[in-house]
């Protein structure tokens, strides 16, 4: 049986052979990028907002304006990543680690050029694997259960031993996250560690912890100095640098490659999504690096890992999305609501009775990927002239859009507030040498864990045993074993390779 | 010194977070309900408690040191409360009057007046970058925020 329809794919050209596809490509685009951009308003916002004036527009422009919104804001999150610390979404959280660290040593453009190449190639290679292989790859899905998904959470908790610094204090402030996840209602609806407060009933909103604890903190150190860069004499300052930076990918094949699966693969998992991808990306970029101590310090491959993974999600999720009708986040679920919208429901009668429009969309979205070159590249040249920004215009600036961004995502003075806290706390954690990333990554994690925890639980009460009996399950807990205990093995071999250098 | 008192107290602060957290779940009836929070907090305790060693350790061995060397000469660290006069504990303070008087008298006003006074006090003298930029930055986030993306933002007495 052939893998390709090509009836439906000369009708899917024909589709999209129309300039109004590209101008609509092109309008999301910008608009997905600038609100990728901006701290706390999410790509979901911008295709909730845009949905309605689509609905007089042809199926096929609404659905590719509004998935150029999706794509945009994705890769508009990695922007501020990098050039202030603020992921955009907590999808370019892991973006940050070697991002920002490149941009303090004044390599901004050549760190904006890796996450533009990344974010191309990853959505470029996860939309061709999804259009030969779409309906196989979905049954990925079926085979997923509630077991399968804690396991996949727990191993994406296995990047916090990557992070450089204490292993101990790593672990320490990880678990604490953790244990700051699970505030929130229980499986039971009932709340916990809310302490009275009922705007923590869903639990302690991530946005404001991220933008707090990476951006606020970072403001106490940045007012200390009269820019960005630490020393502005070595700022890369010329577009050249950034074009260096799009070849880098390349020169990264095995971590690119590997990183479009492992983003691909986790994006087609409802409720794993862009920011699961990123992090189990980074940590396996960093598990399988020649010189693991650069990463976290501005090593290249940590921006390919981490761009790349969370742009080829895309694929994964939009693939989950039409095949079975799952979303598999936020913005899938409202894309999902355009083809409704639209008449279509989304799931295998998709699939079945419109395959010219499937394969439109994905098409449609591979041309997004290389339009995204030309309109990244734009953006980010005059993105990058912010470390050229003195830091006593820039603070007030950035301190005020992180209240913002805080304050725009429910309009609660609350999220404004623990902004300002977890920045305090941030801000702490790091005179002690505490990595507060280690805190953020258990804080996503930890609420995943809890959930899928409950639901295992209730699923398998009594009879655990018949868990190692499902091989995903217990192929991911095995390699989650393996993957905590590498970075004890490699600091105790890193020290004893020390001490024999010191005996010599 | 300083640094390892720091951290015994932020080792302390979060024992007793996470133990009145454990002491507030255990009025939840079902034990799926207290088992994360049960499991994570034997294991915060454990780490926390192998720090505070480490740090003990290390305050310890500063005190006493097992050979008396010659130091070169130290220069003075600065007094503790010389941090309450700096750029830091200015933005800290600064962000916290935001965050008070913004449900009083308003999300543009209160902002106008923290990007004046912060702008001002970081070295900023030129009119164009104290006045005009802050009244052009909030024009735009009007715009953006609140006419294009429908953000509802805090209204006070005045706007």
């Amino acid at each position: 049986m052939s893998l390709i329809d090509t009836t439906a794919l000369s009708a899917a050209l024909t589709m999209l052979l129309d300039w109004h596809v590209l101008l609509y490509i092109i309008l999301g685009l910008a608009f997905g990028i600038m609100l990728g951009a901006t701290p706390g308003i999410s790509g979901t916002l911008g295709i909730g907002l845009m949905l309605p004036l689509t609905y007089h527009l042809e199926t096929i422009h609404a659905i590719m304006f509004l998935s150029a919104i999706f794509t945009g804001s994705l890769y508009g999150g990695g922007v501020t990543a990098i050039m202030l610390n603020i992921p955009g979404t907590p999808a370019a959280v892991a973006t940050t680690l070697d991002g920002y660290a490149m941009t303090k040593q004044g390599k901004q453009n050549e760190a904006l050029g890796i996450g533009l190449g990344s974010s191309v190639l990853g959505c470029l290679m996860g939309y061709i694997v999804i259009f030969f292989l779409l309906l196989p790859l979905g049954q990925i899905v079926l085979s997923f259960g509630p077991p399968e998904m804690l396991m996949l959470t727990l191993f994406s908790l296995t990047v916090i031993g990557t992070i450089q610094g204490d292993l101990m204090r790593s672990l320490l402030v990880g678990f604490f996250g953790l244990l700051l996840g699970t505030i929130g209602a229980t499986a039971f609806a009932r709340p916990r560690g809310t302490f009275g407060l009922m705007e923590l009933y869903e639990g302690i909103p991530l946005v404001p912890v991220l933008i707090g604890l990476l951006a606020v903190s970072e403001l106490f150190f940045i007012i200390e100095r009269s820019y960005i860069a630490h020393d502005m004499t070595t700022v890369q300052k010329d577009l050249r640098a950034i074009l260096r930076g799009m070849a880098v990918p390349l020169k990264h094949k095995f971590n690119l490659l590997r990183s479009a699966v492992i983003g691909m693969v986790i994006g087609l998992l409802p409720a794993a999504g862009a920011t699961i991808a990123s992090l189990v990306s980074y940590g396996q970029a960093h598990a399988a690096s020649k010189d693991p101590e650069t990463f976290g310090k501005g090593n290249p491959a940590g921006i390919v890992a981490a761009e790349t993974a969370n742009n080829a999600s895309e694929s994964g999720g939009m693939a989950t999305m039409m095949t079975f009708g799952i979303p598999g986040g936020s913005a899938t679920a409202v894309l999902m609501a355009a083809f409704m919208l639209h008449g279509l429901s989304p799931g295998p009668y998709l699939v079945r009775d419109h395959m010219d429009l499937t394969y439109a969309v994905i098409i449609g979205n591979w041309l997004q990927g290389l339009l995204l070159l030309g309109m990244g590249l734009a953006f980010i040249w005059y993105f990058s002239k912010i470390i050229f920004v003195p830091t006593r215009l820039l603070v007030p600036v950035v301190a005020l859009l992180a209240m913002l961004g805080s304050l725009a995502m429910r309009g609660l003075m609350i999220d404004a507030t623990l902004t300002l806290l977890f920045g305090i706390i941030g801000f702490i954690m790091r005179k002690l040498d505490y990595p507060t990333i280690a805190l953020l990554l258990g804080l996503i994690l930890g609420k995943m864990v809890d959930g899928e925890f409950a639901r295992v639980h209730i699923m398998f009460s009594g009879r655990y045993e018949q868990l190692v009996t499902r091989p995903i399950f217990l192929g991911l807990l095995v390699v989650t074993i393996a993957m905590f205990f590498i970075p004890f093995i490699r600091r105790l071999q890193d020290k004893k390779n020390n001490s024999l250098k010191a005996s010599q | 010194m300083a640094r390892l008192v720091g951290n015994l107290l932020f080792l302390s602060a979060l024992s007793v977070f996470a133990a009145i957290y454990r002491h507030d779940v255990q009025r939840l009836p079902r034990p799926q309900e207290r088992i994360v929070v049960e499991f994570l907090f034997v294991i915060i305790m454990v780490l926390v408690a192998l720090e505070a060693i480490r740090t003990l350790f290390q305050l310890i061995s500063k005190h006493y040191p097992k050979e008396k060397t010659s130091d070169p000469p130290v220069t003075p660290e600065p007094q503790w409360y010389h941090w309450f006069l700096g750029k830091q504990f200015m933005l800290m303070l600064t962000s916290s009057l935001f965050l008070f008087l913004v449900p009083l008298l308003g999300f543009f006003l209160v902002s106008f007046l923290f990007l004046v006074l912060l702008n001002w006090y970081l070295g900023s003298r030129k009119v164009l970058e104290y006045v005009v930029f802050p009244v052009g930055f909030l024009c735009f986030i009007y715009g953006f925020f609140v006419l294009f993306l429908q953000v509802k933002l805090p209204k006070g007495i005045l706007f």
